[in-house]
């Protein structure tokens, strides 16, 4: 998708920039909660940003597929991303902190609205996350997390032990957490 | 909200950044995940992510037998099964997308998945020369123009010095049938779609005579000549830019007087054997120079660096 330049180099500062940081936008939550947010953060989500664009906003803009307490985390995202003077370090670190205290149930409802409003980075930083904490564990620890159950017969289940059993060995020891 | 209920695109993103193992233990957990977790979209995309660990694998002389080993993190974390065949001298010839091609001197060759151990024997070539009278060498590559991966087999008699006769065999893995073809081999590289040797300048200032005893290593995506005897380190850093060859130097200890390269992990270290038949891998970026296993417990013969994959190479022949 191709993107129009905001930022154009030079330091006569953009009005249109300028505009946005001062304009504000309501989103609506799934389930009917309100939130205000600066367009220059909002903007950030490139699904909203067309939104914006197409002015089919009207003012507020329906979100159907997020829930307000999910909303209310992409938005504390988006605004610490959009804020001036956050040096790319800081949102680093930011981002680090920002997914290390979500559960496993909260991460996915996260990965699911970036991936619906299209926030590239913190899709990546999600998944990334998600992935970290699947490294290495058991079969059980899987089940256990996911709520799957096993729909093998136990002698599948031992075929699957068989076939695949190069999954546990060598020197690498599962992590049950 | 569940694993299971997010989109298929966003499983297949999360799942191709977890290593093989982990993958393993996934997949035995249902029927759903089994499927998923082993379709050929998932394991090129698991493959295409190169986030993945590399491991060097070798062969060595370890008394009694000869054994073949992967190495992870500096120790020896596996050691092939002798119930593969390895029961002669056998070469580690290259690997590609983690498969490794073994050559035993007699037996069949061998195309292993060393993390998941699948195997596919590839037959002799019902065209190779008699083996008590000629030399043979051997490549291993992918073909992305017919998804599919070659075996490159050059052969001459003993006998005849001018090389004038030498036969060029390419094995497609997918159909599993030897092909004679007919191109001039000499210090050129093979294209594997199209079957002919290109020529490639080599860098200015080399020793020629020497040439022919150089080793030629891959580094990312960049061809890479370490001279025979020397400490010099090549990279062609735009392949087939004669101008664009790079040099650097191993500068090693005494002690460590370096043979040949096995190959490279990732774009920084370059895994090299000594005269004492030791592993050490050097470090371009800080100089450092380390050896892999401590002791003298491992006489590499040869091997090389491969990345761990899920690909299997009994299901690019089924």
């Amino acid at each position: 998708m191709a993107r129009k330049n905001r930022n154009p180099v030079g330091k006569n500062v953009d009005p249109e920039a300028q505009k946005k940081k001062t304009r504000t936008l309501t989103l609506k939550s799934s389930d009917g909660q309100e939130f205000s947010i600066s367009e220059s953060a909002a903007v950030l989500s490139i699904a909203i940003e067309n939104m914006v664009e197409d002015d089919c906003a009207g003012g507020v803009i329906p979100l159907p597929l997020v829930d307000g307490g999910t909303l209310a985390r992409v938005i504390t995202y988006l605004n610490k991303h959009a804020e001036d003077g956050a040096s790319d370090e800081e949102k680093r670190k930011f981002d680090e902190e920002f997914v290390s205290g979500m559960e496993m149930g909260v991460l996915f409802d996260v990965v699911l609205a970036a991936n619906y409003l299209d926030i590239r980075g913190l899709l990546r930083e999600v998944r990334r996350r998600i992935a970290d904490r699947m490294k290495n564990k058991s079969v059980e620890w899987v089940r256990k997390t996911f709520h799957i159950e096993s729909d093998f017969t136990p002698e599948e289940e031992e075929q699957m032990k068989k076939e695949f059993a190069w999954a546990w060995e060598g020197v690498d020891s599962d992590v049950d957490d | 909200m569940e694993l299971g209920d997010l989109p298929q695109e966003i499983l297949i993103e999360i799942f191709s950044r977890l290593p093989p193992k982990s993958l393993g233990k996934c997949r035995c957990s249902a029927k759903l995940w089994l499927n998923l977790l082993s379709t050929p979209h998932f394991i090129k995309s698991h493959l295409t992510r190169k986030t993945h660990q590399e491991y060097l694998i070798v062969n060595t002389t370890f008394d009694p037998t000869y054994s073949i080993s992967t190495i992870k993190d500096d120790s020896i974390w596996k050691t092939l099964p002798a119930g593969l065949g390895l029961r002669d001298q056998t070469h580690v010839v290259g690997s590609c997308d983690g498969l490794v091609l073994i050559v035993p001197e007699y037996f069949d060759k061998l195309l292993v998945n060393p993390i998941t151990m699948q195997q596919l024997k590839i037959p002799n070539s019902p065209l190779a020369l008699n083996r008590s009278e000629s030399v043979t060498m051997h490549g291993f590559g992918y073909d992305s123009c017919s998804d599919d991966y070659k075996v490159v087999m050059l052969s001459y008699y003993d006998a005849d010095n001018e090389h004038d006769s030498t036969f060029v065999d390419v094995y497609s893995v997918k159909r599993g049938v030897w092909k004679r073809v007919h191109n001039s081999p000499y210090d050129h590289p093979f294209n594997l779609a199209d079957e002919v040797f290109n020529e490639i300048s080599a860098p200015s200032g080399v020793n020629l005579r020497n040439f022919p005893l150089n080793k030629l290593v891959v580094r990312g995506e960049c061809l890479c000549m370490i001279e025979y005897d020397r400490t010099d380190v090549w990279t062609m850093e735009e392949y087939g830019l004669k101008e664009s060859w790079t040099k650097f130097g191993v500068h090693a200890d005494n002690e460590y007087f370096i043979q040949r390269p096995l190959g490279w992990f990732g774009d920084e270290e370059l895994v090299l054997v000594t005269k004492c038949v030791t592993l050490v891998v050097y470090n371009r970026t800080n100089g450092i120079l380390r050896m892999v296993i401590k002791g003298d417990v491992l006489q590499p013969l040869d091997g090389c660096t491969f990345v761990e994959s899920l690909v299997s190479p009994a299901l690019i022949s089924a």
